[in-house]
């Protein structure tokens, strides 16, 4: 049957723009930013200073989000704390996925013994749970948010190592790399032209669904008490505050988890979108009859 | 007379898809008798898969489906997907391409045929069952049924699958079978035994059943059908008794189709090809698909659309001008550039030798996957191969699956180094990053799947002038020589800026061809160059790659397991088996004298579109595996005339008649071989 040939990739950005799933992330993303951003310098009220006479209030017109245990702003501090856990979220992963893809891309292309010393020392990272790995390294580093931002990182990095190598490993044996390599194409021009761009693709959605990975295990080392410290506003630390006070006023709590959920939602909607498009780019085959 | 036994009026398959509605199958109507043997041949994008996937009813959710299918007076298009379940497996059995998606690999053999047992006659008991299958299974041919039914579908091999699936489809004594391209994916003489299969199972042994075999190859078809249905872009062309269509085709698409496929016996030379590709199949018809394509078209064929009528007897065709009288023969194409290549007959005695394969082996080590030790098996992938290709010769490589034939191709190109041996293309390791066949490019590659071997990131001109950017040449010049490339592969310009995904498979084995070509190379290694084409695309680039030839003195190693497109190009043939070259002779004399057994069995496997006559699997059995290759002669186990000293003593490669053969008993098999005396004569 005949079927016209697809949409060509060149114009890569106009056909993400059209996947459905991807404009859903992109508009959500950019509305949490945009509450984030802009709300946070419009908005007069301090997320530190406490106000130990209005110590958990309900909405007012004063606070509208109500108070904390310590009297302080909750809106101020959901908009801030998104200011500081969004950052280091992304941060964190795009720390870990460069050292993963760098060390995977390294097993992939050079095999052999160093290829096998690499993936077993993935495979050791993979058998633990993240949350674990995080809070072991805290523990060695001491709680503060550099240390969970590098625990965050290495918790990141063997997915991204893994998915790497297998990338590099199935593309060395792609026929378009072997008539590369019978045309003298040098190592530095075969990664430039055939191999980095692909795996660039294969890793964008991993890279970006674990965004907002990062951003919920960085709660979570917050939450415990081993991430940022307080008073700095963040999510996880905000959750803690709010858990107390739960049955109370339930907003200090519920606050941040919405504006936690709702990033995360939006960049796990990205990444998949993005999966999906960025797999039909890689797509060769072409749907029509000769 | 009694009601046909499947009849399918009117069908027509649409697909709804985000670029519009395809019209896949376009009102198909047709009729099949008890006991009767059909064929529906087409290329692909036909409609001839969809067809037999409709008849059961066993299309995806998005097809939209019309028309009546009465089947032995039951209605299976009025039908439920419960009432269709009872249907499938027990008045309708299938078999289908690769039988290694059609079992569950989490179930023996044995299970998939107790299973379709229970489901429709259950009342029998489980004792009952299991000697049924191993009955079944032993009908078809498998060796050792009690113990194969035991084994899983990933443990046997292709051959062995599609006899299983044949026994599956068949246990329940159907009163049709419907095998789509049963055969495609396995290897010659495989084939030839299950076609062999086909016949004795449906003719001689009368179980009655009627079949629908759906092939792209007209050859296959012959040696089975006894009717023939042509599918063009979603239509039945043609329908006419097997030897009437091959003797007389009445649709120009019958016609040019048997004209370009490639012959084994009947020498080289020009393939006939069509011009043009099928036409979309959205929108309305209004005038003939095949209008464009035709070297007969005149005015009526662009204005009305030809239905398919009955020329008298049993034959129908649609097209204004076969209706009415037989078409007139299609004037020859050679060119003067094709023959002044068969004149010169190949390369001359004094031409210097530009790729030395000297006892090249390749052994690779393999995890045992059978035992609970790390001990590692070797796997012999080349023995003691040694050949010598001269400038401007095409040495041909055959063998089936697993005879090393693709090793080869990776170690000349210097992709893989061998365990001991060396190979020198011109006069140098391949392997050297300053070899000249490294740095000057003087030798390329054209691989089997042309899609892959294009980046799909990179647009048709950047491919084509990668191996330009990597000898240093000017951005200007590149793209000048880019043009020129494309046009020497008869691609416009405008295919520049195109993607591979924008591509069909013959553009981009034509992009494919033409990034070889840019670097004007000495040797190019083609591997498997037209498998995956369709017939007419295939009969493009083969004549493509002859001419490419003749006008740059290129020498090829071309490597296929289709020894019909070898005799096209090759000017000499080597015959590997288990990872040995067991034959090497000039292509003229492999084929009218092939010296060893195992080139007389591909030979004799290959199907006949010439003539009628049964395939002949004169080569019995599987090959046996590289891990552990039989003791003496590694083709014993499987030759008809191996004697007590081939078990023993394996033969060396010595000269016999011109070439050089690695048997005992060279020459035997020719005189004993009916067939092959009878070609001797006729040429």
């Amino acid at each position: 049957m005949t079927i016209t040939a697809p949409a060509p990739p060149r114009d890569r950005i106009g056909q993400l723009l059209h996947h459905r799933t991807v404009l859903a992330g992109l508009v959500m993303l950019t509305a949490v930013l945009a509450v984030t951003i802009i709300g946070s310098a419009v908005y007069p009220g301090d997320p530190v200073t406490t106000h130990p006479l209005n110590i958990l209030q309900g909405p007012s017109s004063e606070y509208p989000l109500g108070t904390d245990q310590l009297g302080r702003d909750v809106l101020a501090r959901v908009l801030h704390a998104g200011l500081l856990s969004i950052p280091l979220g992304m941060m964190a992963i795009t720390g870990g996925a460069i050292v993963g893809s760098t060390i995977g891309l390294i097993a992939g292309f050079l095999g052999g013994v160093t290829d096998t010393i690499i993936s077993r020392i993935v495979d050791v990272l993979l058998s633990f749970p993240g949350l674990l790995i995080a809070l072991l390294v805290v523990a060695i580093l001491g709680p503060d948010s550099t240390s969970a931002v590098l625990a965050v990182s290495i918790t990141a990095t063997p997915s991204h190592a893994r998915v790497a190598r297998s990338t590099v490993l199935n593309l060395r044996s792609a026929s378009y790399v072997e008539a590369a390599r019978v045309s003298n194409t040098r190592t530095p021009a075969m990664l430039r032209r055939h191999i980095l761009p692909n795996v660039r693709d294969a890793l964008i959605p991993i890279f970006v669904i674990g965004m907002g990975n990062g951003i919920i295990v960085l709660a979570a080392l917050s939450f415990l008490g081993i991430g940022v410290q307080p008073p700095a506003a963040d999510w996880g630390v905000m959750l803690t505050d709010g858990v107390r006070s739960i049955r109370t006023t339930p907003l200090v709590a519920l606050a941040p988890a919405v504006m936690m959920y709702a990033t995360v939602l939006s960049i796990n909607l990205l990444g998949e979108g993005l999966g999906e498009v960025l797999s039909r780019f890689r797509r060769t085959s072409y749907l029509g009859a000769e | 007379m009694t009601p046909p036994l499947l009849q399918v009026t009117d069908m027509s398959v649409t697909y709804t898809t985000p670029h519009g509605s395809v019209q896949a199958v376009d009102g198909v109507s047709l009729s099949v008798d008890n006991g009767e043997a059909v064929g529906i041949v087409g290329e692909s994008g036909s409609g001839k898969s969809t067809v037999a996937h409709a008849i059961l009813k066993l299309l995806p959710r998005s097809a939209q489906q019309d028309g009546r299918i009465m089947l032995q007076g039951a209605e299976l298009s009025a039908m439920s997907d419960r009432e269709m379940a009872d249907i499938r497996g027990d008045k309708a059995g299938m078999v289908f391409q690769d039988p290694m998606t059609s079992f569950d690999p989490q179930r023996t053999i044995g299970y998939h045929l107790r299973e379709a047992l229970e489901a429709h006659r259950s009342e029998m008991t489980r004792a009952e069952r299991q000697r049924v299958v191993v009955e079944q299974l032993r009908r078809t041919g498998l060796p050792e049924p009690e113990y194969q039914s035991n084994r899983y579908p990933h443990e046997l091999s292709g051959g062995m699958r599609q006899r299983s699936m044949l026994a599956l489809a068949l246990e329940n004594s159907p009163a049709l079978l419907l095998a789509d391209e049963p055969t495609t994916a396995l290897d010659v003489t495989i084939q030839a035994q299950i076609l062999r299969l086909f016949t004795d199972l449906l003719e001689d042994e009368g179980l009655g059943a009627a079949m629908i075999l759906i092939s792209h190859d007209l050859a296959v078809v012959r040696q089975v059908c006894s009717r023939i249905l042509v599918m063009y872009a979603g239509r039945i062309v043609e329908d006419a008794p097997t030897e009437e269509l091959f003797a007389e085709p009445r649709h120009p698409y019958t016609q040019a189709l048997i004209r370009a496929t490639p012959r084994a016996k009947t020498g080289g030379g020009r393939l006939a090809t069509i011009p043009g590709r099928p036409p979309s199949l959205t929108g309305a018809r209004t005038a003939c698909s095949f209008r464009d394509r035709c070297a007969h078209a005149f005015d009526r064929c662009f204005e009305e659309d030809p239905q398919l009528l009955s020329t008298g007897g049993p034959r129908a065709v649609a097209c204004f001008l076969g209706a009415e009288s037989p078409l007139p023969p299609l004037s020859a194409e050679a060119t003067h550039e094709e023959d002044a290549r068969r004149d010169e007959g190949g390369p001359t005695e004094d031409e210097p030798m530009v790729v030395v394969v000297n006892d090249v082996t390749m052994t690779f080590h393999t995890q045992s996957t059978r035992s609970w030790t790390f001990r590692k098996q070797a796997l012999h992938a080349l023995r003691n191969v040694s050949v010598q290709v001269a400038r401007g010769e095409t040495l041909g490589i055959v063998g089936e699956s697993g005879s090393g034939k693709s090793t080869m191709a990776r170690i000349v190109l210097g992709l893989q180094a061998p365990t001991s041996g060396t190979v020198l293309v011109a006069g140098e390791n391949p392997r050297k990053r300053r070899s000249k066949a490294r740095t000057e490019q003087r030798l390329q590659a054209v691989f089997q799947d042309p899609h892959g071997s294009l980046n799909p990131r990179m647009t048709v001109q950047d491919a084509v002038a990668e191996p330009l950017k990597n000898l240093g040449m000017s951005s200007q010049n590149r793209d000048a020589r880019v043009v020129e490339l494309l046009d020497e592969v008869q691609l416009g310009r405008s295919y520049a800026s195109r993607y591979p995904s924008e591509l069909s498979g013959g553009q981009a084995q034509r992009v494919a061809i033409a990034r070889a070509l840019a670097a004007e190379p000495d040797v190019i290694v083609l591997d498997e160059p037209t498998s995956g084409l369709d017939i007419s695309i295939q009969a493009h680039i083969l004549n493509l790659l002859g001419d490419l030839q003749a006008r740059h003195r290129l020498t090829y190693i071309l490597i296929s397991h289709d020894l019909t497109i070898v005799q096209h190009l090759a000017d000499r043939i080597a015959v590997m088996h288990l990872g040995q070259i067991v034959e090497m002779a000039a292509t003229a004399e492999t084929f009218l004298a092939p010296a060893h057994p195992y080139t007389a069995g591909l030979l004799a496997a290959v199907p006949e579109i010439d003539g009628p006559g049964k395939p002949q699997p004169l080569v019995v059995g599987e090959p046996p595996s590289p891990l552990n290759p039989p003791s003496g002669c590694s083709f014993h186990t499987r030759c008809p005339i191996a004697r007590e000293l081939c078990q023993e003593v394996d033969p060396p490669l010595q000269p016999y008649r011109g070439g050089l053969v690695a048997c005992h008993f060279a020459g035997e098999i020719a005189a004993s071989s009916s067939r092959t005396e009878g070609r001797t004569e006729a040429s």
